[in-house]
């Protein structure tokens, strides 16, 4: 009786210490040896890192599995077998920070990949560059969105050049290719409009689309008028707005004949039913990623998203020989759809596959080099790296079709050169 | 000429210089329990220093300790019941972060900023301790960090919003990244202590008589001639800038800070279960709690998915258990009560 209160705070230390320790397994950190050629013989170990309470990190760790059932079956990666890793950081930096030291000091994974919010990537990356002089390792953020994680390998190479970045067209990092040859010629040439509204969500990765970065982009609205569309209307909506009415009743007061949407993130059942009972409802309207792309948004707005356009990689499209493989595979092994964020990490870990086999080694400095210059038939195109930024290969490389929801299902509009694409019709035609 | 007498009692060692009287407690039960916890966390790392992963955890534990050693200490200095100290975590962090990227202050510098910058905002904000009671001073300080959270979006170029600012100077680098890890651990103790022995040293002085006043009657302690309105300042803006220093450790150890992390509520409340857990009405209490949580956090996140449903039942199984026991540090208090031992209750009328 006397001891009790020792005994409980005893229990707590002890408790967390073992609980601890049953989770981090494995061999103790030890300093990463030279590479050998007997090191070549053990498996390949990489490691996933998302927050497994998330639909896009479940789908995402979905694919990772499925990608390493893959090679494993096909006998690896250049004849070693790939063994997955998989962590859960609850959507906490501490947490992220804590798991990237364990994957890569504990576990020695070859390659981190990260699928979850831009700020994990964030942080895991500037883990990561602590740790790579003695831990050397890959880097590869596959969800979060925005330009931070190339930009710190654009602006400090030899620092962050172990990381790597693989996104939809919607990174903004694309901006001198996604709107002057994906949604520029669409606006122009297949819904012809010569003046356009756009609206941007109040989130960081929209920034350099409203204001451009000096030196390095144009704003949106500049590149629009290079190609002969005047943007006559422009407006910002934060995350917790719920009421729209009045910025779609001052855009159709603008004159504009279209709405370019910059969002993907906000609340766009509620924007979509607005807008289908406003006075802009005929207006077309283009959003860049998003609820309206995901199946479930016909039941979610009632029907009023008739009409509505949406880059969506969740549509039936072979793009490429593994488009409908993977969405079937995903579905039928692990039961998930293959959301945002799947394509893009199965993608990236064909990638590291042909780099590694490119390299013949895992050495990450070889790596890193063959990343920089791999190319590899993908599920939503080409994967590989640029050499000099670590972003993806943009479109037309790397493929986010958009969509239309044209008779309760969701039909490819632009590019008009894939196989299943059809005319684009006008709101009200849809309805 | 200065008087000197030395007195050597059972338990203690008595000095009187002049008026001025010093003590030394040398009896071990005063002191036996509190050294005994402390070499605990002082020779954890030797059992985890193979594994950093563990390292980051008990250093993440010792850091919420941290914020909720001063909180708890607010709580009872004003009486209310702070929903927001998080408020502070992102006034320091961003403070400390911002001036390192665009002005290039080392750590020590950026401390000293963010010291002055809590201690100017807190004191400005200190008047809703005199104005607002209760549910109010409760929704006003709730309202505070999601109302820094919209600002870091609207002022994205300065806070860069859901992404945060990154790439700030390590507080030191000692030639191994293990080696920075360990001594990252030791410093959060450090801090740790640091905030225990400044609370622990108000409870028991004439301001931990007025703090208990306070907490336990307002308008009595008024009364009795406490100057209620400037100890409540005091106890809003102490634990306030001690928070602020929380952040500042963050930004140069994680060398990262997005508010997105630290700001909404879900962190807020994570803190509080450290209180509620370990011991809402002593700041002990909040040691154990932060090591029970996080420990539980880690040991449950085995399970798989499966721990989102787990772990909040097992949280709310702990909150039933512990709660009317005044938490995990309330058990061992209740079977070793000692007169030393602050013993001030969260008001609750």
């Amino acid at each position: 009786m006397h001891h009790k209160g020792l005994l409980v705070l005893a229990i707590v230390l002890v408790l967390s210490l073992l609980a601890g320790l049953a989770c981090a397994g494995g061999q103790p950190a030890t300093t990463s040896a030279p590479e050998t050629p007997a090191k070549e013989t053990t498996p390949i170990k990489i490691g996933f890192m998302g927050n497994l309470s998330s639909a896009s990190s479940l789908s995402a760790k979905a694919a990772a599995q499925l990608a390493v059932d893959e090679f494993n079956a096909a006998g690896g990666i250049d004849g070693r077998k790939v063994e997955l890793i998989v962590e859960d950081t609850k959507g906490e930096i501490p947490k992220c920070v804590e798991l990237y030291k364990k994957l890569v000091m504990v576990d020695k994974v070859d390659l981190v990949v990260i699928g979850e919010k831009v700020e994990m990537g964030v942080a895991g990356m500037e883990t990561g560059a602590e740790l790579y002089p003695e831990y050397p390792h890959i880097f590869i953020n596959t969800t979060g969105s925005g330009d931070v994680i190339w930009q710190k390998v654009a602006t400090n190479y030899n620092k962050y050049k172990f990381g790597f970045q693989t996104y939809y067209y919607t990174s903004s990092g694309y901006l001198t290719v996604m709107v002057p040859k994906d949604s520029g010629p669409m606006w122009r040439d297949v819904i012809k409009v010569k003046k356009l509204a756009l609206i941007y969500e109040d989130m960081e990765w929209t920034k350099p689309v409203r204001q451009g970065i000096p030196n390095v982009y144009p704003s949106a609205k500049e590149i629009f008028k290079s190609l002969g569309i005047d943007v006559v209307y422009e407006s910002t909506l934060s995350l917790d707005q719920k009421v729209f009415t009045s910025v779609l009743d001052d855009i159709a007061r603008s004159g504009a004949e279209g709405i370019d949407m910059v969002v993907g993130y906000i609340d766009e059942a509620a924007f979509v039913k607005q807008w289908a009972d406003s006075s802009a409802k005929n207006l077309p309207i283009f959003m860049w990623g998003g609820l309206v792309g995901m199946p479930q948004a016909w039941e979610a707005t009632g029907g009023k998203c008739a009409g509505v356009m949406v880059g969506s990689s969740m549509v039936r499209e072979p793009i490429t020989e593994k488009t409908v493989p993977f969405m079937d595979n995903l579905y039928n092994k692990f039961k998930v759809g293959a959301i945002f964020g799947s394509h893009t990490t199965y993608d990236s870990l064909y990638g590291y596959k042909k780099a590694v086999e490119t390299a013949k080694t895992t050495n990450a400095e070889a790596v890193i080099k063959a990343m920089e210059k791999v190319e590899e038939v993908a599920v939503l195109g080409t994967i590989g790296w640029d050499a000099k930024n670590h972003y993806n290969l943009p479109s037309p490389k790397y493929i986010t079709p958009s969509v239309q929801w044209q008779n309760k299902e969701m039909k490819i509009v632009y590019p008009t050169t894939l196989k299943s694409a059809v005319p684009y019709k006008n709101p009200a035609d849809c309805r | 000429m200065v008087k000197i007498n030395t007195e050597f009692r059972r338990d203690r060692i008595v000095l009187r210089l002049d008026t001025k009287k010093y003590e030394w407690v040398i009896e071990p039960r005063y002191w036996r329990n509190p050294i005994l916890g402390v070499l605990v966390l002082m020779v954890l790392p030797l059992f985890v220093y193979q594994y950093p992963n563990l390292l980051t955890m008990i250093t993440t534990a010792n850091l919420y300790a941290a914020i909720a050693i001063p909180l708890g200490l607010q709580i009872m200095g004003t009486g209310r019941m702070n929903f927001g100290p998080q408020f502070y975590l992102g006034i320091g962090g961003y403070t400390a972060a911002l001036l390192n990227l665009h002005f290039g202050w080392g750590p020590g510098a950026t401390l000293v900023a963010t010291i002055a910058v809590c201690l100017a905002v807190s004191l400005l904000l200190s008047p809703i301790t005199w104005i607002s009671k209760g549910l109010y001073f409760s929704l006003i300080t709730l309202i505070l960090p999601l109302a820094f959270l919209d600002v870091t979006y609207v002022y994205g170029d300065i806070f860069r919003g859901e992404v945060g600012l990154s790439g700030m100077s390590p507080l030191f680098t000692l030639g191994k990244v293990s080696w920075n890890y360990l001594a990252y651990f030791y410093c959060s103790l450090l801090l740790l202590l640091i905030f225990l022995f400044v609370s622990d040293k108000i409870g028991r002085s004439r301001f931990g008589v007025n703090l208990a006043a306070i907490n336990e009657n307002e308008d009595v302690a008024r009364m009795m001639g406490v100057n209620v309105n400037r100890y409540k300042i005091f106890y809003y803006v102490l634990p306030s800038v001690l928070t602020g220093i929380v952040a500042w450790f963050i930004v140069h150890t994680f060398r990262t800070f997005a508010g997105v992390t630290y700001l909404p509520l879900e962190f807020m409340i994570k803190i509080l279960l450290i209180s509620v857990v370990g011991g809402r009405g002593f700041v002990y209490g909040a040691i154990p709690g932060a090591y029970l949580i996080v420990g539980l956090d880690e040991a449950l996140r085995g399970l798989g998915t499966i721990n989102y449903f787990i772990y909040p039942l097992v949280l709310a199984i702990l909150i039933i258990i512990l709660a009317p026991k005044e938490g995990v540090y309330g058990l061992f208090h209740r079977h070793h009560y000692r007169d030393y031992y602050a013993s001030m209750k969260v008001r609750r009328e």
